[in-house]
C-alpha cells in the first residue's frame, strides 16, 4: 500500500518517493493533463497516492463521480 | 536507512549470548559450516522485519519464528530469545537509535528514541526486507523463467500497486463496455415503441412533433414549435392526472398488437434465418473438430479473468499478487487464440438473434399484460408458454456451452407456434373496444406518446451516459498502459545499463564488452545477456555459475541503487558467490569498495580466503569481521579469538584432558600463524591448496614480526625517536624470551615432531607451555588495543608497522641521507 506522498517532504526535507508511487504520480500528472479526465484527477490521486486505497469500488466511484 | 553499529543476540537461533561491533562499516562472519553464520544474518532480519525469511516460505512447513525463533534450550522462554541493534541513521545526520525485539513480542519491537522520524526510518527499512540478499534469492533473479523472475524484481522494487491499480482500471473498463449492447438494444426497443406508438415508421423530432400537434389541434391547445430535451407533448392538458389512462385505449392496444405481429414476423425474417444459419455452421465447426474441450477451458479462463478481483482467483480462491494471474492465465489464452476469435464470430451472431428474442418477448409480454385487462378476456397461455420457450432459447445462447445444446436451439430460435386462435382474439376484443371521441382519442395519444417518448429519452440518456462512462473508462486504462509501460520500460532500461557496468567491472579482464537486455513484456520480464559477442541468450545458457552467481549479485545491486538510491545505507551477502573465483571475487571486492562506498555490507561466507580477500582488499578493514571455529549447543558459536581459546585451554586442562588442549593450542596457533603472516607480509612456502599447517607459518610469522621490530628500532634510530628506541628494544627482550620459552628454534628443526610431544606431557608440564605460547602470541599484538600488529601498507615497499588504534605507530623506513 502506498502511504507516502511523492510530493511532500519528510526526513529533513528528503521526499520520500517509491518507484511506484513515481510511477503512479507520472500517470496522475497526465490524466490532469487530459481535458477529458482532468476533472477526476485531484480525487483519484488522493485515494491512491494518499489513501492507498485500490479497490474497484473506491476507483469506480472516483472515474464517475455522477453516479450514485 | 540505516547503519548497524553493533548488534547483540541472545538466545536466538544457535547463538547464546554474541555481540559484533560494526561501527557502521563492512562486516564479515567467516567459519566453518554450522558455526553460526547465519544465525547472525537471521538475527539482523529479524531485528528489523519481526521475521525470519528461513522459516518461512516454500518448503518450510511447520516452521515458524515464534518455535524455532528461540536458541532450542529457550524454546519455551521466547521472552529470552532478543535481538538488539544500535544503529545510525544517515539521513538523519547520524543520529542514533536502538531497536530491541524478542521473539515473545515479535511484532512490537522496542525503539529508542521513538521520535516518529526513528520510527519513519525503521518502518522504512521493514517495509525493504530485500536489504538481505542469500544465493537463494540471488540465483532467482538470473535463472528463473520470465513469470517468475518478474514476479521477483517487481516485489523488489515494489511494483504490485501498478499492478493492482491496471487490474482495476481494465477490470471497470471491460465491465462498462460489456454494458453498452443492452443499453443501446434498450433504447432500440424504446424508439421502436416510441414509433409504434406515433404509427410512424421511423423516430425523428420533426415526425414526433407533427403527429402531436395533430393531436392538440382537436384539443385547441397550443401547437409545439420544436421538441426539445424537456419539451412535454402534454404540456396544457390541465391538472388531471398524468398517469396513462386507466382504460386501455383502442389506440394503444392497436399498436401493441401491430408491434407485436411485426416483431413475430420480423423474428422470421431472412436476415433473422441467416444470421442463425451461420451461427450454426460455426457452432457445428466447433463441434465436429472435436474442440468443445477448448472452447470450454477458454469460456472459463475468460470468465475467470473478468471476474478477478485483484485478489485471488474467482474459481479456487487462491491468491494471486497483481499482475501474476493475468500473467498466468495470458499464456494459456495465447494458446487458444484461434478458438477464440472463432468463439467471437459466433458470439456475434448470436448477438443478433437474441436481440431479436429480446424484442419478442418484450411484445409477447405486453400482449400477455394486455390480455389481461381487456373487456373481453383472452386466453393468454399460450402466449406464455411461447414466453417460457423465448427465454429458454435466450439462456442457452448466451450460456453458449454445450454446444450442442445451443445448435438444438439455433435449429428451433426463430419458431414460432401457432398464435392464430390467439391473434384472432387480440383482434376481435381489440375491435370490440369503444372507439374513442376524437377529443379523447387525442388526449390518450398525448399522455400515452408522452410516456413513450420520456421512456425513449430516459434509455437515450442512459446510453449516452453509459457510452461517456466506458469512453472515459477506456481512456483512463489506455493512458495508464501508456504511461505505466513507458516509466517500467525506462526503469528497465536504467537497470539494464547499471547492471551491465557492474558486471564488466567484474570481469573487465574477459568481458569489458558486455551488455544485457532487461525484456518486460505482460506479467513477464525476459533476461538476456551477452555471451562473448555471439549474441544474447539467458544466463544460464553459456555462461559458468560462477559468472551467473556474479549476475546475480550485480543485478541485485542494480536493483537495489535503482529503488533506494542514495538511501541504499546496508546489506547482508549470506554467503553468496560461492562459485565465484578467486580472481573475480577480488573484482567484486574493488566494485563494491568504489561503487558502493556509503553502503555498509556484511557478508557471511564459510571460505576463509574470501575473508582475506575481503581484507587484503580494503573490503574489510580492522576488525571488521568475526571469524568462528567451532559451535556447540550449549556455548554457540566461537570465535578465533585469543582470550576464548585461552580460557577454553585452561578448561581442558582443569578437566586432566591434555590431548584436547593440545590439539586446541594447535589448532589456535596454526590460525594465528596464517593471520600473523598476513598482517606482517611473512613469507611462506606457497602452497596451492592453501592448506598451511602449523610448521608452515610459524616460522615465518616469527621471523617477520622479529625482522620488523629490528628495522622499526633501526629507523627510530635514525630520526632519532629516542622514546621509541626504547620501547621496542625491551618489546624485543621480551620476545627474544618469549621465543625461548616456547621452545621457538625447535620449530625450525621438525615442527611435526615437537608437537606430536605436546600430546604425551603431563597437565603439570603442559601448562608452562601454553603459557609460553600465550606470551609468545602477546607479543604479536598492541598491548592497548589487542590488535595484531600489521605491517603497511599491504603490497610494495613495507613503510610502518602499526595497530588498530595508533599505540604502536613505527617507521620501518630510516631517515634518508
Amino acid at each position: 500500500m502506498i502511504k507516502d506522498d511523492p510530493k511532500t517532504a519528510s526526513l529533513k526535507g528528503e521526499a520520500i518517493t517509491s518507484v511506484s508511487g513515481d510511477i503512479l504520480g507520472e500517470f496522475f500528472d497526465a490524466m490532469r493533463d487530459d481535458t477529458d479526465l482532468a476533472d477526476i484527477e485531484p480525487t483519484l490521486r488522493r485515494i491512491v497516492l494518499e489513501d492507498g486505497v485500490f479497490a474497484e469500488p473506491a476507483i469506480r466511484a472516483a472515474l464517475f463521480p455522477n453516479e450514485s | 536507512m540505516i547503519r548497524i553499529q553493533k548488534i547483540r543476540i541472545q538466545e536466538f537461533r544457535g547463538i547464546r549470548d554474541l555481540t559484533l561491533e560494526l561501527k557502521g562499516a563492512n562486516f564479515a562472519a567467516c567459519g566453518p559450516n554450522g558455526t553460526g553464520k547465519s544465525g547472525i544474518v537471521d538475527a539482523i532480519e529479524f531485528a528489523l522485519t519481526g521475521n525470519i525469511s528461513r522459516l518461512s516460505g516454500a518448503g518450510t512447513g511447520g516452521l515458524s519464528v515464534k518455535a524455532h525463533g528461540p536458541h532450542v534450550d529457550y524454546r519455551n522462554k521466547p521472552e529470552h530469545a532478543v535481538v538488539s541493534l544500535e544503529v545510525t541513521i544517515p539521513a538523519l545526520g547520524g543520529k542514533k537509535a536502538t531497536v530491541t525485539r524478542t521473539v515473545k513480542a515479535a511484532a512490537t519491537p522496542k525503539i529508542e528514541p521513538p521520535d516518529p522520524d526513528v520510527l519513519e526510518a525503521f518502518e522504512s527499512v521493514e517495509q525493504h526486507p530485500e536489504f538481505v540478499l542469500s544465493r537463494r534469492e540471488l540465483i532467482r533473479y538470473v535463472l528463473s523463467e520470465p513469470g517468475a523472475r518478474s514476479k521477483e524484481v517487481q516485489a523488489l522494487l515494489r511494483l504490485e500497486d501498478i499492478e493492482r491499480l491496471r487490474g482495476v482500471l481494465q477490470k471497470i473498463s471491460n465491465a462498462e463496455t460489456k454494458a453498452l449492447p443492452k443499453l443501446r438494444s434498450l433504447k432500440h426497443e424504446a424508439e421502436k415503441q416510441l414509433a409504434a406508438s406515433l404509427g410512424i415508421p421511423e423516430v425523428s423530432s420533426a415526425s414526433i412533433v407533427a403527429e402531436a400537434n395533430r393531436r392538440r389541434a382537436v384539443l385547441g391547445l397550443a401547437q409545439i414549435e420544436k421538441l426539445e430535451g424537456m419539451t412535454s407533448l402534454r404540456e396544457g392538458l390541465g391538472t388531471g392526472s398524468t398517469a396513462a389512462p386507466v382504460r386501455i385505449t383502442k389506440l394503444q392496444a392497436s399498436a401493441d398488437f401491430q408491434h407485436f405481429r411485426e416483431t413475430l414476423t420480423r423474428l422470421q425474417s431472412d436476415p433473422i434465418e441467416k444470421a442463425c444459419g451461420e451461427a450454426e455452421t460455426k457452432a457445428s465447426a466447433l463441434e465436429m473438430e472435436g474442440r468443445i474441450e477448448e472452447l470450454d477451458r477458454e469460456t472459463l479462463l475468460t470468465s475467470a479473468l473478468e471476474r478477478y478481483d485483484g485478489m485471488q482467483c474467482p474459481v479456487c480462491d487462491t491468491p494471486f499478487e497483481p499482475g501474476a494471474f493475468e500473467a498466468h492465465l495470458a499464456g494459456n489464452l495465447a494458446r487458444l487464440e484461434d478458438i477464440g476469435k472463432l468463439r467471437a464470430s459466433l458470439e456475434s451472431d448470436l448477438g443478433v438473434l437474441k436481440a431479436e428474442l429480446v424484442a419478442t418477448g418484450n411484445a409477447v409480454n405486453t400482449m400477455i399484460e394486455l390480455a389481461d385487462k381487456l373487456p373481453t378476456k383472452v386466453e393468454a397461455q399460450p402466449l406464455i408458454d411461447f414466453r417460457t420457450a423465448l427465454r429458454g432459447r435466450y439462456a442457452q445462447l448466451a450460456k453458449l456451452t454445450p454446444i450442442p445444446d445451443t445448435r438444438s436451439v439455433l435449429t428451433v430460435a426463430t419458431e414460432v407456434p401457432d398464435l392464430s386462435d390467439v391473434l384472432e382474439f387480440f383482434a376481435t376484443a381489440i375491435q370490440s373496444l369503444p372507439e374513442p371521441s376524437d377529443q379523447d382519442a387525442a388526449r390518450d395519444f398525448l399522455i400515452l406518446t408522452q410516456e413513450k417518448l420520456e421512456h425513449y429519452r430516459s434509455m437515450s440518456r442512459d446510453l449516452a451516459a453509459g457510452e461517456a462512462s466506458a469512453a472515459r473508462a477506456a481512456k483512463a486504462f489506455e493512458l495508464y498502459g501508456a504511461v505505466t509501460t513507458k516509466a517500467l520500460e525506462k526503469i528497465y532500461a536504467d537497470v539494464e545499463a547499471t547492471f551491465a557496468t557492474y558486471y564488466r567491472k567484474i570481469n573487465e579482464d574477459d568481458e569489458n564488452s558486455f551488455t544485457a537486455k532487461l525484456l518486460p513484456s505482460l506479467g513477464k520480464l525476459g533476461f538476456d545477456v551477452d555471451f562473448y559477442g555471439r549474441g544474447h541468450f539467458p544466463p544460464g545458457a553459456y555462461h559458468s555459475e560462477g559468472h551467473q552467481d556474479g549476475m546475480g549479485l550485480c543485478l541485485y545491486l542494480a536493483l537495489m541503487n535503482h529503488l533506494l538510491k542514495d538511501r541504499f545505507t546496508f546489506a547482508v551477502l549470506d554467503d553468496v558467490l560461492m562459485s565465484v573465483d578467486a580472481g573475480h571475487r577480488r573484482q567484486v571486492c574493488n566494485l563494491l569498495r568504489e561503487m558502493f562506498p556509503h553502503t555498509q555490507f556484511i557478508f557471511t561466507t564459510h571460505d576463509e580466503i574470501w575473508l582475506r580477500h575481503m581484507r587484503s582488499e580494503g573490503l574489510v578493514k580492522g576488525r571488521g569481521f568475526a571469524h568462528f571455529r567451532t559451535w556447540t549447543v550449549e556455548h554457540g558459536p566461537t570465535e578465533w579469538d585469543g582470550r576464548n581459546v585461552w580460557e577454553e585451554l585452561d578448561g581442558h586442562l582443569a578437566m586432566h584432558d591434555v590431548r584436547s588442549a593440545a590439539a586446541l593450542l594447535r589448532h589456535y596457533l596454526e590460525h594465528f600463524g596464517k593471520e600473523a603472516c598476513h598482517r606482517l607480509r611473512a613469507k611462506v612456502e606457497y602452497r596451492s591448496d592453501a592448506q598451511f599447517a602449523l610448521e608452515d607459518v610459524l616460522s615465518p610469522a616469527t621471523s617477520a614480526l622479529g625482522d620488523a621490530f629490528k628495522k622499526a628500532r633501526l629507523a627510530a634510530v635514525s630520526w632519532g625517536q629516542t622514546a621509541v628506541v626504547e620501547r621496542i628494544t625491551a618489546i624485543e627482550a621480551a620476545f627474544s624470551e618469549a621465543k625461548k620459552l616456547a621452545n621457538n628454534d625447535r620449530w625450525q628443526v621438525n615442527a611435526a615432531v615437537h608437537f606430536n610431544e605436546w600430546t604425551n606431557l603431563r597437565v603439570e608440564d603442559f601448562r608452562p607451555l601454553a603459557q609460553a605460547f600465550r606470551s609468545f602470541t602477546e607479543i604479536f599484538s598492541c598491548a592497548s588495543c589487542e590488535e595484531m600488529l600489521s605491517i603497511s601498507p599491504g603490497r610494495g615497499e613495507k613503510e610502518g608497522l602499526r595497530c588498530g588504534c595508533g599505540d604502536v605507530n613505527w617507521n620501518l623506513l630510516g631517515k634518508k641521507g
